[in-house]
């Protein structure tokens, strides 16, 4: 099943074969993890996107007909579940509920918190943290996923001229932000 | 070809993405602006920077995780929208519902108060011994609420008993011995029934003699 193309997976899922849909997500995941990591900066949260976007293909797949090719719906269900995710990170940081939750949370250590603990953000991943949420999707998806603008555009429904000079602009804003960072460190 | 195209080309040019003929045109830009230059500048030293991220790595056995747990999530999602469809809904929800109604009406006693129950001064007094009963009343008899209502019966009586008297003025000039009534013969009867006070009646029974208020 692994030399299927994504289009006899879709069609294979269509009709009844849960195992294509079982190659879709080994074929993708790393993909669609990275995409939310970038967006979410925190593997928990990034894990706990991708677990969704997963479960939203499986939930859509049945009407996909293919306008798009996978790949790009793929990447819009991504985009649109890591944005929908820095929204809800926006109201719990507003009201204070992540120190909440993390007060009220389990001791107990997970391996994958062990593992969260022990990295310490990067310089860059602040400085993506700190752009406007539009700014940000195209720079991850330009930048680290290195798709065409064309695509970005079908992704995020937008023009390649706007996506091209949000690009720059959220590079000339990292760049602002490391060299803060660098004056002030 | 404006500064401002020339910008918003500079990422792809620096990461060698641009077409040959934007490339050129690029290029040939450059030469003649400085503003661009200096934008180029800056752009190659960011890209450098993120170039250099320690890119974070996952867990190795991590990506081996997913799909079990994505399966297991679809059967949490499965099992959530088996308890909220529609036959679910429309039926189950309210038989449920009814049947828990009942039970609920069944099972919980609807209390009726009994008379004693109702009154709390019936129950106080009928669990006392007289001389109790005798010292509560008293006792009571010096709140201002009983003050009150003494003084609302008090002047109840006393109306009643001007109301007696002026019928007996009333009879006892309409009467035989009505001649007795020599100094006040000027008024009308009317008149007298009117303005007379506590003080005019107490004489007029004087002199009626000794009629007694019943």
């Amino acid at each position: 099943m692994s030399d299927c193309t994504d289009e006899e997976l879709v069609g294979g899922y269509q009709k009844g074969n849960e195992g294509a849909f079982n190659e879709l997500v080994l074929r993708y995941q790393q993909k669609v993890y990275w995409v939310a990591r970038r967006f979410s900066n925190d593997h928990d949260n990034a894990d706990d996107i991708t677990q969704e976007v997963f479960c939203k293909v499986h939930q859509g797949l049945n009407e996909f007909r293919g306008e798009s090719s996978l790949f790009t719906w793929l990447y819009r269900v991504t985009v649109n579940v890591s944005l929908n995710y820095l929204r809800r990170q926006r109201v719990r940081e507003f009201f204070g509920l992540d120190d909440l939750l993390e007060l009220a949370g389990d001791e107990a250590d997970s391996p994958d918190r062990v593992f969260e603990r022990q990295e310490q953000k990067s310089l860059i991943e602040e400085a993506i943290a700190t752009l406007p949420t539009k700014q940000r999707a195209v720079f991850v998806l330009r930048y680290y996923e290195e798709i065409p603008y064309e695509e970005i555009a079908k992704i995020l429904g937008t023009t390649v001229g706007g996506l091209k000079a949000n690009y720059f602009h959220a590079i000339r804003k990292i760049g602002d932000y490391i060299n803060r960072a660098h004056g002030t460190r | 070809m404006r500064t401002v195209h020339v910008s918003i080309l500079l990422p792809d040019f620096v990461r060698g993405s641009l077409g040959d003929e934007l490339k050129t045109g690029v290029e040939e830009h450059l030469q003649r602006c400085a503003s661009c230059r200096t934008e180029l500048d800056e752009l190659q030293r960011t890209f450098a920077t993120i170039g250099q991220e320690h890119r974070v790595d996952v867990p190795p056995y991590y990506f081996g995780s997913i799909l079990p747990r994505v399966r297991e999530r679809l059967e949490e999602k499965r099992g959530i929208s088996r308890i909220w469809n529609p036959i679910v809904t429309k039926l189950a929800v309210p038989a449920l519902t009814a049947v828990l109604a009942f039970v609920l009406l069944s099972h919980i006693p609807l209390s009726v108060p009994s008379a004693d129950q109702e009154n709390p001064f019936t129950a106080i007094a009928g669990s006392a011994t007289p001389e109790e009963f005798a010292d509560i009343l008293h006792e009571q008899s010096s709140s201002s609420e009983w003050n009150a209502i003494q003084t609302k019966a008090a002047s109840h009586v006393l109306m009643n008993e001007t109301f007696v008297k002026r019928q007996l003025v009333r009879e006892a000039l309409a009467g035989p011995s009505s001649s007795a009534l020599g100094d006040i013969a000027e008024l009308s009867s009317q008149q007298l029934l009117t303005d007379l006070g506590e003080s005019d009646v107490d004489e007029i029974l004087q002199r009626l003699g000794t009629m007694e208020i019943p």
